[in-house]
């Protein structure tokens, strides 16, 4: 399961709770969870990182301005009406991506055509945008900010509102020691929020600093991946900041040519920037225009013999070669990229919430166990108005309920308070009733995890059906229904090319175990 | 001993920095260049309506341009043209010429005296200003000569109507910028002094900036076929007809 969500959660880090009987919870949200001290600033090269692109020695970055970078990050007044921030689309917890959304979203509910890229290290990209188009990190936000899809407002006009507004004033003023807010100073905080942005503690960073181990998949997986893949993603930054075509077919839809309208060079059209693979695993979905929503798409994609592109990047042109099972460890080990450290960062978190979760600090009261959902729920919903208008996955609200009882453990870890064994507890709010009617709400709106956990339940129901090994050729979700999904696949029998069928199935999910279930529909 | 010796260099060169700042400081002069934006024959009015090479009626809503890199240069003894320049004045500043903006076409300088044969000039921002992150004044991003989603200066932005335009509102818009190759458009621009200018106390340059020159030559421009550049395509053709947009006012 994913941890898509948690982290908001785990910020509000308050509450405490209770039990079956009555005890105390303990209102408690860390004081300085919001500060930002120089040593929170200090910018460290990660070992085995080359220098970075971005000259750090022109913009120092300071508490004072990264605290203005942030603020501005999270707020809707960089938008022509109010609404739209940099955190619309690029959010924390999906390492700066949208996740699960194919395509940008801007004012007015306005479609850009591209996919909304990761931001992480991006003090080592020589260029921005998946076509490159941007050649300073420093003048990045200008895109976004002025393009009508997105944000649709003038710098002019940013710049007005900003100098009529008594906070943002006053932070310039503690950044700058200048009340005149200018181009270059917005510019250069929002700089100094960004090129914190480091992600270089992953599983992954960790095995080759020789701190951590990986399983033989992930092993495996890496020498695969080294073998294949690095050519363009190459470590320690997982791209090469290069420009490739890798025989997607164009979307007629956005007709979009790629990096060909930057340069106006022939030899451009279809190249898109390599994008990282740090914390891919959140980022989906994948490509320009975010046609993929699961890894093995991507791979199946690179696997294909005959690519109905139009040109292909050299380093393809002969073809990756991967077994099942190769590309399963290859999934494995992209999925070491995942960097819990920076998606948990509490420096990124949004500052907007800070007022929020004072609100709702808790004093020492007594809870039952459906307090305990409600006050879940009560931050997780006022969480998504700032975020997302998408209800979140289903699995999602479980991976937050195992966030919330390893917090009250730990909060509880108090010579005072007798606690039962969290396993008990757990237990027995995933009893509750109002657990239950949550994830009933939720499962009405949510999605499943990944297609690929649904295939491979229809996938292990046909193969028995069928006593023959099967292989899915298409998955297609039909409708979530009341506990799970309808799903219907497209399949053929291995060994048996020509003949592909068809076949619906109505997928469950057991949060307790969980566990997928799939019956065949007739 | 060693401290009357620090005391004689100190004064020494105390001595030395008067002598030279005396004899550099009365070696200043001011120089004026003015840009004057002409349709044809006539100071450009913004009520009038023009006509291209092609007999196309239209009117011009606004012209603005970056002229940046200029450079005066004295030619050295022998044959003028021949030998290379051998001194020259080169002025590290960027002015955008706004047409609606009466005191942006006249640029202040302070240069020294002389006498200069011929100026020159880029219509644009050169290649390195279009690459060093956020810059101010005149080049602030905020003035809306730039690109946001391709980074980059517009070296011209030509707004104005004509009914023959295919676009939206009769439109004509002509946003020219671009500092790589294939579709670079910065145009090095080189005035002959006809009488090398003299510049002493107070000197005025005049500069004719041609507007219909955008239209002319060596392409004229057909506002029913192209009425609207703001990328790549088509940058350079324009590029090349502003190329030849100024002229010395000769008095």
């Amino acid at each position: 399961m994913k941890n898509l969500f948690s982290y908001q959660l785990s910020i509000n880090s308050y509450c405490l709770l209770l039990i079956s009987y009555c005890i105390l919870s303990i209102g408690f949200i860390a004081d300085d969870y919001f500060s930002i001290t120089q040593k929170d600033v200090a910018f460290k090269n990660p070992k085995g990182f080359p220098k970075p692109v971005y000259d750090l020695s022109k913009n120092k970055i300071t508490p004072a301005g990264f605290l203005l970078g942030r603020k501005l990050f999270y707020d809707g007044i960089l938008s022509k009406d109010n609404t739209i921030s940099c955190a619309s689309c690029h959010q924390r917890f999906a390492a700066f991506a949208h996740i699960d959304h194919q395509i940008s979203h801007g004012i007015n509910n306005l479609i850009g055509k591209r996919n909304v890229p990761a931001l992480q290290n991006l003090v080592w990209n020589s260029s921005f945008m998946w076509d490159g188009g941007v050649n300073h990190l420093d003048l990045q936000p200008v895109a976004p900010i002025t393009n009508s899809l997105e944000m649709a407002e003038t710098l002019a006009n940013v710049l007005k509102k900003l100098r009529q507004n008594k906070e943002y004033v006053l932070m310039f003023k503690q950044a700058y020691n200048d009340t005149v807010i200018t181009t270059d100073k917005f510019l250069k905080s929002i700089s100094q929020f960004l090129a914190l942005m480091v992600s270089a503690d992953s599983r992954y960073d960790r095995y080759t600093n020789g701190k951590d181990t990986l399983s033989k998949s992930e092993k495996n997986g890496l020498k695969l991946f080294r073998a294949n893949c690095a050519a363009c993603h190459k470590e320690p930054l997982f791209t090469d900041n290069s420009f490739r075509n890798n025989g997607l077919t164009i979307n007629p839809a956005f007709n979009d040519s790629g990096r060909l309208m930057i340069t106006g060079l022939k030899s451009d059209y279809l190249k898109f920037k390599v994008p990282s693979l740090r914390n891919v695993e959140v980022t989906y979905p994948y490509m320009h225009d975010g046609r993929f929503y699961s890894l093995k798409q991507v791979l199946n994609h690179y696997t294909k013999t005959n690519t109905e592109g139009e040109i292909r990047d050299p380093v393809l042109q002969k073809g990756i070669i991967l077994n099942e099972q190769e590309k399963t460890d290859i999934i494995s080990f992209l999925k070491t990229l995942t960097d819990k450290t920076f998606l948990h960062d509490r420096r990124f978190d949004n500052p907007f919430l800070a007022s929020y979760i004072k609100k709702i600090e808790i004093k020492p009261v007594v809870l039952s166990e459906d307090e305990l959902i409600v006050k879940y729920k009560t931050s997780w919903d006022s969480v998504q108005l700032k975020t997302s208008n998408r209800i979140p996955q289903y699995a999602t609200y479980i991976d937050e309920l195992d966030k919330i009882t390893e917090n009250i453990e730990k909060h509880c870890k108090q010579p005072k308070t007798k606690l039962p064994k969290l396993e008990k507890l757990q237990a027995q709010l995933q009893n509750s009733k109002k657990h239950k009617e949550a994830i009933a709400n939720y499962f009405t709106y949510g999605q499943p995890n990944s297609i690929t956990e649904l295939t491979e339940a229809c996938k292990q129901v046909l193969s028995i059906i069928n006593k023959a090994d099967i292989e899915i050729t298409n998955t297609d979700i039909k409708k979530p229904s009341k506990t799970g999904w309808v799903v219907l696949v497209s399949y053929k029998i291995k060994g048996n090319t020509d003949v592909i069928k068809t076949s619906s199935f109505e997928i469950n999910y057991n949060p307790a175990t969980k566990t997928y279930t799939a019956v065949q529909k007739k | 001993m060693n401290y009357f010796k620090r005391i004689l260099i100190t004064t020494a060169c105390v001595v030395v920095f008067i002598i030279v700042t005396s004899f550099a400081a009365p070696n200043n002069g001011k120089l004026t260049i003015r840009f004057n934006n002409y349709a044809g024959n006539s100071v450009l009015n913004l009520d009038s309506t023009y006509k291209n090479q092609l007999g196309q009626p239209f009117k011009v809503t606004n012209v603005k341009y970056y002229i940046s890199n200029i450079v005066l240069r004295k030619y050295g003894e022998g044959p003028r043209g021949v030998v290379p320049n051998y001194d020259y004045v080169s002025i590290k500043e960027y002015y955008l010429i706004n047409e609606m903006d009466e005191d942006s076409k006249q640029i202040n300088l302070n240069v020294p005296i002389g006498t200069y044969d011929d100026m020159t000039f880029i219509i644009g921002v050169d290649s390195l200003h279009n690459c060093s992150g956020i810059q101010e004044g005149a080049l602030d991003p905020i003035n809306g000569m730039f690109w946001a989603w391709n980074t980059g200066y517009i070296f011209l932005k030509f707004d104005g109507t004509s009914p023959l335009s295919k676009s939206n509102g009769r439109i004509l818009e002509y946003h020219i910028g671009g500092y790589r190759s294939p579709n670079n458009c910065i145009r090095k621009v080189t005035l002959r002094l006809n009488h090398s200018i003299q510049i002493n106390s107070s000197t005025s340059i005049n500069i004719k900036a041609d507007i219909l020159q955008l239209f002319k030559s060596p392409t004229p421009m057909d506002f029913s076929k192209l009425s609207s550049v703001v990328d790549f395509h088509n940058a350079t053709t324009i590029a090349d007809n502003y190329a030849g947009m100024f002229s010395l006012i000769e008095k």
